[in-house]
């Protein structure tokens, strides 16, 4: 054994420096032990504290971020409504909602969508184009509230998860007051005039938009009208006016035309479609009258009688005046005719006349009771026009002996322009006989008789010269 | 000595023996490295007294406590017992984790502005 050999004193030394040097040892481990003890403690500790303070910041900023989006929602002014899909049922409005709909947002909830719709067969559509499209814009529709008043909204969805179902966001815009600015609008400028101006609305019109096309103008007015209105008070002769605008004005639309103006108590219209159009709402128009009449002599009042004056051709329609004041308008040379012919009435004691442009241009003649007026060439003009007049409105006894006599006389007029008016003449006596109210037929008889007594020169055309307008 | 980042600063102003941690300490174990071995220079200086400045410190994440204990023990290690921690109030975490320094180093000195 290869022992190496210790004192005991010296070895006594070393174990007592050992335990020592042993014992700083464990100090420090216990301090170091202590230290990660405590910092292992701290770091838990601190973790604890910044995750709950995050936590706690984080449903904060959720708590404020969500009053925000409920106070701007609130705010806005225009109506939020969310509905589920499936049931149609109202779960959240805005403040906006409940005013709109005339009730409360409490009373609001809950209550089915389909309540509201003027037609509930609407909401399906909006659904369907939702689904469809993925969104809805601007799409006006007509609700109902309670109390059965209704209100326009311009109505725009969007599919939305709610409460973890799906829902749908609408937004209401009240539409109502633009609405009945539109109708009022529409009394001005009527939806039919914007439409062949292609405009969509009020708005897109300015000043020089027309169409040029061959039209059919009527202008018509009241005869005599100054002899009826004397008398009559102011208010009195608005109503007038108006009792016989009322009447006869629709039978223009009736017939697809429009109103371009009123000059008075006399209308200007015109007709986009076919020559019958304007034609048939000259019937009318007269055939109003006529009822009128029979009412106003019930209650002892003057009949009225009105003038008609119906042509055919290129003209322009259109707005006219200034950018701060315009209004409809039609001229041409055909539109300036029209009037003049309208004014014929009085001078042939006739109620309806057209020009041969017009009864060149009916697409049925056969439908309308025309017979030949005369030949004319009116003031200022040197064109020789060619007038028929439509006795359709005529009261029924007249229309009938004008019916009868219709051959004699068309065929009396052939002799005229052949210039045998003996032949003329007698058939004319023989129109008369039969009609001896036939006013036409008098002027045509005066004119043929002048001829025979008189004689024509070689330029004779047989042509009526208006000296006057 | 200082490190200056958008998020966060650390400086040591030797001429009043302080420490001055400021910002938002998210930082990873790795990214800690530069921030603790000015911490280890300043505490093997070995100086009479320090002030860790830590008014302007708004978030501090484990890590950095961890770091910001480790420092306090290298202090203690070092016989620099005049230490001055200067907290905030509005930061709810430092009046909770700052007092446990005390645990570390019971001489130190904890102040809240």
């Amino acid at each position: 054994m290869n022992e190496v050999e210790v004192k005991p004193e010296q070895s006594q030394q070393a174990l007592q420096a050992e335990v020592i040097s042993l014992r700083q040892q464990v100090t420090v481990l216990e301090q170091d032990k202590a230290d990660l003890e405590i910092l292992l403690e701290m770091t838990t500790e601190h973790s604890d504290t910044i995750t709950e303070e995050l936590h706690g910041q984080a449903e904060e900023a959720l708590r404020e971020s969500e009053r925000r989006l409920r106070m701007i929602i609130e705010a806005t002014p225009v109506a939020v409504v969310i509905t589920e899909l499936s049931t149609g049922i109202i779960v959240f409005v805005n403040a906006t909602a409940g005013p709109l709909a005339g009730t409360s947002v409490a009373e609001l909830v809950g209550q089915k969508m389909t309540n509201f719709y003027v037609n509930p067969e609407e909401r399906k559509a909006l659904v369907q184009l939702l689904n469809k499209e993925g969104q809805v814009d601007h799409c006006e529709v007509e609700f109902i509230r309670k109390d059965g008043s209704k209100f326009w909204v311009d109505i725009s969805m969007r599919s939305l998860e709610f409460n973890e179902k799906p829902c749908i966001l609408a937004a209401w815009t009240d539409i109502s007051h633009l609405k009945e600015l539109n109708r009022a609008a529409s009394r001005f400028v009527p939806r039919e005039y914007l439409s062949f101006l292609n405009k969509q609305s009020l708005v897109d019109m300015q000043l020089g938009d027309h169409v040029t096309d061959e039209m059919t103008v009527m202008f018509s007015d009241l005869r005599c009208f100054t002899s009826i209105s004397e008398g009559m008070t102011p208010q009195q002769n608005f109503d007038f006016i108006n009792a016989y605008l009322g009447r006869v004005s629709p039978m223009v639309r009736k017939n697809g035309g429009f109103i371009v103006k009123y000059l008075g108590d006399g209308i200007m219209a015109i007709f986009p479609g076919t020559a019958d159009s304007g034609v048939q709402a000259g019937i009318d128009k007269l055939n109003q009258v006529n009822v009128y009449n029979a009412e106003r002599i019930k209650q002892r009042r003057l009949p009225i009688s009105v003038g008609i004056g119906v042509n055919t051709g290129h003209m322009m329609v259109g707005m006219v005046g200034e950018a701060g004041r315009m209004q409809g308008d039609a001229f041409s040379d055909d539109v300036n005719l029209t009037s003049r012919v309208e004014g014929l009435t009085k001078y042939y004691s006739v109620a309806f006349i057209i020009t041969a442009a017009t009864k060149n241009s009916l697409v049925d003649s056969s439908r309308y009771n025309t017979r030949f007026l005369d030949k004319v060439q009116v003031k200022g003009k040197k064109k020789t026009l060619i007038l028929y007049e439509v006795y359709d409105a005529d009261l029924p006894h007249f229309r009938t002996l004008k019916q009868a006599s219709h051959q004699d006389y068309e065929l009396a007029m052939q002799h005229f322009y052949a210039q045998e008016f003996t032949a003329a003449q007698s058939l004319l006596f023989d129109v008369l006989q039969k009609n001896p109210k036939d006013k036409v037929a008098w002027r045509h008889l005066m004119v043929a008789t002048e001829c025979i007594e008189n004689g024509v020169d070689e330029s004779w055309k047989g042509v009526t010269v208006m000296t006057s307008k | 000595m200082e490190i200056i980042q958008d998020d966060y600063q650390i400086r040591f102003d030797s001429e009043n023996n302080s420490v001055i941690c400021s910002g938002t300490y998210r930082l990873t174990g790795d990214e800690y490295a530069a921030i603790v071995d000015i911490l280890k220079t300043v505490a093997d200086a070995g100086p009479d007294f320090l002030t860790i400045n830590l008014t302007a410190l708004k978030f501090l994440n484990s890590s950095g406590i961890n770091i910001l204990c480790k420092f306090i023990m290298r202090l203690r290690k070092n016989n620099v017992t005049q230490v001055r921690v200067i907290g905030n109030n509005e930061y709810a975490w430092q009046q909770k984790s700052l007092t446990n320094f005390k645990k570390l180093l019971p001489s130190l000195n904890l102040e809240f502005e």
